[in-house]
């Protein structure tokens, strides 16, 4: 976004990502909130320097006024986000159960890990994916099934290094070749799960 | 839900009952104070004891879990009663008595409501926003919540398995080297509704935030007037990062509880009120059991303990006794470093490396990230700026400085000398998380600060001066 200073008035929700752990404010937004604090500090200054103030305790209390003052502005603004991601999450959510809200959250991918669940009964697996987040919120939602090296069942989650040729049954991922691999469930050509016989 | 509330309310009762013994003689600490310490003290010593029956072999059930719970509440009620104190008193309800009856100003009036009205909104929606969302974030569920999952379904803390799985190492990429505080509160709740529920189990996160919300609040009414402590407070809770933090379960919030309450045990054991200095000792063990980091903020603040005594008027065996109490409160979070130190376990993520290297600007980075008001609304940018104004500090602001300031130099030096923290994508995420642990500190401090800017440039100068 070019520097433009009416973008202060297109705010955008938060989105409650957190993978950079902050949520981005404009420089629109940054500049507007230095001219409030500079402005502030001139005017209430010379508001108390007339009230009878020496010039160093009128500046005092003009740069608490100054921190009061753009201290709300910001309120102001960032509360406009937190609003605008409270109502978006209760369009989202509400009136939905635990489970639901989670299935609203995952989408798709929790459909495919509750159907994982139900093939796998009490046995731990291999998962294989190329991303790692697919990788961390499987293992997650599977619990307390486990993640392990060798197990009895191959997960394969979007893994480019992941090949399966139904014919000879055989599974390879790198330099690892898995015979006698049973396909068991097949969500689409790149996510299903294998039985090592 | 109720059963959530249930789950909440027992370590509150717990720590309620311990913090009206240890404040007995207090007459500052109303009954809305202590049960603002209540519950992130009941929730420390509560996962403690779950982090010894689990060291011990016992399962983590809720019977096991609650039986000696209930018998310690018992005991300490009792003991309390025994010193003749009343637990509950006189609610007192100044803000709302100054509202109606004592403020003569309508637009003052007016003012103060507005600014209740919208820090209780904020808090409400912070709960709502807890009910409406499952757990979202991957690191908090990848760092807390699965440990917490696999702690709960398998009744222990994984002790007693193959090395690989030792303490959930196995379990996605969970780092054994944090403390159990955050997921232990997880499998608390989850044994109460019977299954690990990805909405409830987290419910704890906003509280923190609210036992912080109205301590802070507390705590500046008594140095400020009631209008200030509420704009403060408002501001404080503008911050969109820490609302995020309480939402979901990460140990951030949790440890900025802690943090702040120590600074203000701390302070009021310097003003005179010595049933202040075991409680100063419990929260730092708390903070401790909470996260790694904790310990380069207690060790500061131990400094400046023992410096403040060293130079106090004390007698010999006032400091004797002052140290003794400290101290044996500190020993809650002894098993925890037990364990770590005697199964080698580290500090920090175990792929964090400590290869040195140095990048002086990694300091320009962090300024220019803070001068952005990114997060934190003005307190970070104002706060130099304030105790430049302050001038000359009191000895009580100087020794509440040294252990933030110590604090906020170990994650510079990080930022600086090694190689993992000055290189790395998640650089944002470490340095606001970090501000985030000491943010609350921060706004107490700046309230002082206001107290005696305002106190000292409060004088206009005579005619004719």
């Amino acid at each position: 976004m070019e520097f433009d200073l009416y973008n202060i008035f297109k705010t955008e929700p938060m989105n409650g990502a957190t993978i950079n752990g902050w949520i981005p404010i404009p420089t629109e937004f940054v500049a507007a909130l230095y001219m409030v604090i500079g402005i502030v500090i001139v005017v209430a200054t010379s508001y108390f320097v007339r009230k009878g103030y020496a010039f160093i305790p009128a500046l005092k209390k003009s740069m608490l006024v100054a921190f009061f003052c753009s201290g709300v502005s910001y309120l102001v603004y960032s509360e406009n986000t937190w609003y605008g991601w409270f109502f978006h999450d209760l369009k989202t959510y509400w009136g939905h159960n635990s489970e639901e809200k989670t299935k609203i959250f995952g989408g798709p991918f929790y459909d495919l890990i509750t159907m994982a669940r139900n093939y796998l009964g009490d046995n731990d697996y291999t998962v294989y994916s190329t991303d790692d987040y697919t990788r961390l919120l499987s293992q997650y939602y599977l619990l307390p099934k486990r993640n392990r090296a060798d197990a009895k069942y191959v997960l394969v989650l979007y893994d480019n290094y992941a090949y399966y040729d139904v014919n000879s049954k055989t599974f390879i991922h790198d330099d690892k070749k898995i015979e006698n691999a049973e396909l068991i469930f097949i969500y689409d050509p790149r996510a299903f799960i294998l039985r090592i016989k | 839900m109720i059963v959530t509330f249930i789950a909440l309310i027992v370590p509150t009762l717990l720590g309620f009952m311990t913090i009206s013994y240890f404040l007995h003689e207090e007459t500052g600490a109303g009954v809305l104070e202590r049960l603002c310490l209540a519950f992130p003290l009941g929730m420390s010593l509560l996962t403690v004891q779950m982090f010894l029956l689990a060291l011990m072999g016992v399962p983590l059930t809720l019977w096991h879990i609650l039986a000696p719970l209930m018998l310690e509440i018992a005991g300490l009620y009792l003991a309390v009663r025994k010193r003749r104190k009343t637990l509950l008193g006189g609610i007192s309800f100044d803000l709302i008595k100054e509202i109606i009856f004592t403020e003569k100003s309508w637009i003052k009036k007016i003012i103060l409501i507005v600014i209740t009205v919208a820090i209780g909104v904020k808090l409400g929606t912070v709960f709502m926003e807890t009910y409406l969302r499952p757990i979202f974030a991957w690191d908090s569920f990848a760092n807390w919540s699965a440990s917490a999952k696999a702690f709960y379904y398998s009744q222990s803390l994984l002790l007693n398995v193959p090395a690989v799985d030792f303490f959930g190492k196995g379990v996605l990429d969970r780092n054994i080297n944090y403390p159990p505080h955050n997921p232990l509160m997880q499998v608390w709740l989850s044994l109460w509704m019977g299954g690990f529920d990805e909405v409830y189990a987290k419910f704890w996160s906003p509280v923190y935030l609210l036992c912080i919300t109205i301590y802070l609040y507390l705590v500046a009414t008594r140095e400020v007037s009631r209008l200030v402590s509420l704009v403060i407070v408002a501001l404080f809770l503008s911050s969109p990062l820490i609302a995020v933090h309480a939402v979901e379960p990460y140990s951030d919030v949790p440890l900025s509880a802690y943090i702040l309450i120590t600074l203000t045990a701390f302070l009021a054991a310097m003003r005179g009120r010595s049933e202040y200095w075991p409680v100063l000792g419990l929260f730092s063990a708390a903070a401790l059991f909470t996260k790694d980091e904790a310990t380069f903020f207690v060790l500061p603040l131990m400094l400046s303990v023992v410096l403040f005594l060293w130079r106090s008027k004390m007698n010999k065996s006032d400091i004797r006794k002052t140290i003794l109490s400290l101290s044996s409160c500190l020993l809650l979070a002894a098993p925890w470093f037990v364990f770590k130190f005697s199964h080698s376990l580290g500090y920090g993520a175990d792929y964090v490396t400590f290869k040195l290297t140095f990048r002086p600007e990694m300091l320009y980075k962090v300024a220019s990230l803070i001068l952005m008001f990114q997060n934190f609304n003005v307190f970070f940018v104002f706060f130099p700026i304030l105790i430049i104004l302050n001038g000359r500090p009191t000895k009580e602001i100087v020794y509440l400085l040294i252990p933030i300031t110590c604090f906020a130099f170990f994650f510079l030096s990080l930022y600086v000398f090694t190689v993992f923290f000055s290189g790395r994508l998640m650089f944002n995420t470490a340095i606001y998380r970090n501000f985030l642990t000491y943010y609350p500190g921060i706004c107490l401090l700046t309230v002082l600060l206001v107290k005696n800017i305002i106190s000292r440039a409060d004088i206009p100068r005579e005619p004719g001066e």
